[in-house]
């Protein structure tokens, strides 16, 4: 299926040394949630993963604060508690907006691919275009 | 011939050949300074599908930038900088640092060390060598090292010494120190810069590869170039080496995340626009960009005990399947860095900010900062190659160019993702390498053909062009027999 006429969905978009994750969703929490899955799954397969604990991020900023503090934070969380999420939702709570992860061991994961080292704020996007989906862009170093 | 490219701003810019190996393009728009791209048409970024000349471009709009926004043999897409870029900024004129100029791994670097043994020595040991490296060398993405903190005491020591520490510990000999670069040790380290969740990831994580393109490898010296400065380096033809690949780990990563989003929130009350906003920038000499380099040279002296902690644990697993442990350090030295050097500009001295992201310091002989005996030739420069192809000694040369910098590596062509499309699965590679004689060990077979050799640029070519540019000169050739892929 055309990835045009899904309402949400997300990629990752060659770059010669880093990932480019691509993502689109009907609103802007959407869009986030399907970012964060993007970047999961250049880094392992959780398909059959069951998570361990629940916690709930407060993120704050701009919207591009936002996509860049979400996925941060997961990158944060492997690196110093080797955990991963398998499941997100991202909802809109007042001004902020909460990031729910569902974390896993990340060892109880398939590896796909290279550790994420950081979020680029080159050509660095999220937008809502004018059919009113949300898109964004971002390319992580790995 | 010209190279038609996108330049800062979206204006349009050519490079035009000057030389054999040099690619110059004029200054236009807000560039400040002329780019300039040491290559052979073989070497030349594909401009369809690799931004690097673009960005090449952007840097050179840098406030306080000189001579030229550089390109080395080996430069490919980054952000920000290319990957293989270098440009430095006149420190008492209002220059700036940027950490998009040193990349998130913070000396990310390469260290070799010798062995007392030769090819015929190990060949009935290599696969349980490999086996005992592969089992003692931690790698892969999160938490895992050879050398377990004991208190976030103990990490500042760390972020303050160096390699100095583990040494003090015993983990290793004062002669490895010489052979780092700043004796292993920036002393303007500031760990105060260093934020607790860069503590936090970093904590773990000493003394271990991490992942991607980071990499253990047993080598051969299977050509000498110049003996008088190998025997000087203590190289040999037939030697068993080992080359070490990687970085700061989480806790450098963190660091640069940190600092360019202080540094963004600056840059409008200091006056200061970038074309990319991963170019962000302060001037060294601002609150803002002494903080980040006492954070960045604390990240650089976790990197060298990072690679001391591995070093000992190599020597480990040498002594006992092999039965000696003597391997010396032959040098490290750091790929991803900026640093304060004092260079000739326009016919005087001047303090430079030096970024090298991707690029190799590489003094020549007579440097006051080479220890005794290397004075004398020159810096050893590390040009790792791909699995399964070759890697490279060279020696920093005079006069030198782009501030004496050289490429540091073959440098990527093609994306993982490309790699793993074209590639034929981490079996039949793995089982490729073995009948060339490369026994491989990765934690994940999955993950390996993103390295394949294929994906990199001829690394023999871009040791061609690092000599015909007069960057560096070849002393001898490595090609690998085991590989630790990270």
């Amino acid at each position: 299926m055309s990835v045009e006429i899904e309402r949400c969905g997300h990629r990752v978009v060659d770059h010669t040394a880093d990932e480019i994750v691509t993502a689109w969703g009907p609103t802007r929490e959407a869009c986030l949630e399907q970012a964060a899955l993007g970047l999961i799954d250049s880094v392992a397969d959780v398909r059959d993963v069951g998570w361990c604990h629940h916690v709930e991020v407060v993120l704050r900023g701009t919207d591009t604060e936002l996509l860049v503090g979400l996925l941060d934070e997961i990158i944060f969380r492997l690196d110093a508690d080797d955990e991963i999420p398998v499941r997100v939702r991202i909802r809109r709570h007042g001004r902020e907006v909460v990031a729910g992860l569902w974390m896993a061991d990340r060892r109880a994961a398939v590896m796909a691919g290279a550790a994420p080292k950081g979020v680029s704020y080159s050509g660095l996007m999220i937008e809502e275009d004018p059919s009113g989906l949300w898109r964004c862009q971002v390319t992580v170093d790995v | 011939m010209m190279v038609p490219t996108i330049g800062a701003n979206g204006s349009e810019v050519t490079f035009t050949r000057t030389s054999e190996v040099c690619w110059r393009m004029e200054p236009r728009g807000d560039m400040r300074v002329p780019g300039i791209l040491f290559a052979s048409e073989r070497l030349l970024p594909d401009v369809q599908g690799d931004r690097s000349l673009e960005q090449v471009a952007n840097v050179a709009t840098l406030p306080g930038i000189v001579t030229a926004s550089y390109a080395m043999p080996d430069v490919h897409w980054g952000y920000g900088f290319p990957i293989g870029g270098v440009a430095a900024t006149d420190v008492d004129r209002g220059g700036v640092v940027s950490p998009g100029g040193v990349g998130f791994d913070i000396s990310c670097g390469v260290r070799l060390l010798g062995s007392p043994f030769d090819r015929s020595d190990l060949a009935a040991h290599l696969g349980t060598l490999m086996d005992e490296l592969g089992r003692s060398i931690p790698c892969g993405t999160g938490r895992g090292g050879v050398w377990r903190v004991g208190q976030r005491d103990e990490l500042t020591r760390i972020l303050v010494d160096g390699a100095e520490y583990p040494v003090e510990l015993g983990y290793g000999e004062p002669r490895d120190l010489d052979r780092c670069e700043d004796g292993g040790r920036l002393t303007s380290a500031d760990p105060d810069q260093v934020s607790d969740r860069a503590l936090e990831r970093g904590i773990g994580q000493v003394g271990s590869l991490g992942s991607g393109n980071h990499f253990l490898e047993v080598q051969v010296v299977d050509e000498v170039v110049d003996e008088a400065c190998a025997a000087v380096f203590g190289l040999h033809l037939g030697q068993v080496c080992v080359m070490i690949h990687c970085g700061s780990r989480g806790l450098g990563h963190q660091v640069c995340t940190d600092h360019v989003r202080r540094m963004q929130a600056s840059m409008d009350a200091l006056g200061i626009e970038v074309p990319d906003p991963q170019l962000a920038c302060v001037p060294v000499r601002s609150d803002e960009g002494r903080d980040y380099l006492g954070a960045l040279a604390a990240s650089a002296n976790f990197a060298r005990a990072n690679r001391q902690w591995l070093t000992e644990a190599t020597r480990d697993a040498f002594g006992q399947v092999a039965g000696r442990r003597d391997l010396p350090l032959i040098y490290d030295v750091s790929h991803n860095l900026a640093k304060v050097e004092t260079h000739q500009v326009d016919g005087r001295q001047a303090h430079l900010c030096v970024h090298r992201k991707g690029a190799t310091r590489a003094f020549a002989a007579g440097s006051s900062e080479l220890p005794d005996d290397l004075r004398a030739v020159g810096q050893p420069v590390l040009v790792p190659g791909s699995m399964g192809t070759a890697s490279y000694v060279l020696v920093g040369t005079s006069p030198g160019d782009a501030f004496a910098s050289c490429a540091h590596g073959a440098g990527r062509t093609m994306s993982r993702h490309e790699a793993k499309r074209r590639g034929r699965g981490g079996r039949p590679l793995r089982d490729q390498l073995r009948g060339q004689g490369i026994e491989v060990r990765a934690r994940s077979l999955r993950e390996l053909p993103e390295e394949a050799p294929e994906a990199y640029k001829d690394v023999d070519e871009v040791v061609r062009v690092c000599e015909l540019a007069g960057l560096a000169r070849p002393v001898v050739r490595l090609r690998p027999v085991g590989v630790v892929k990270g």
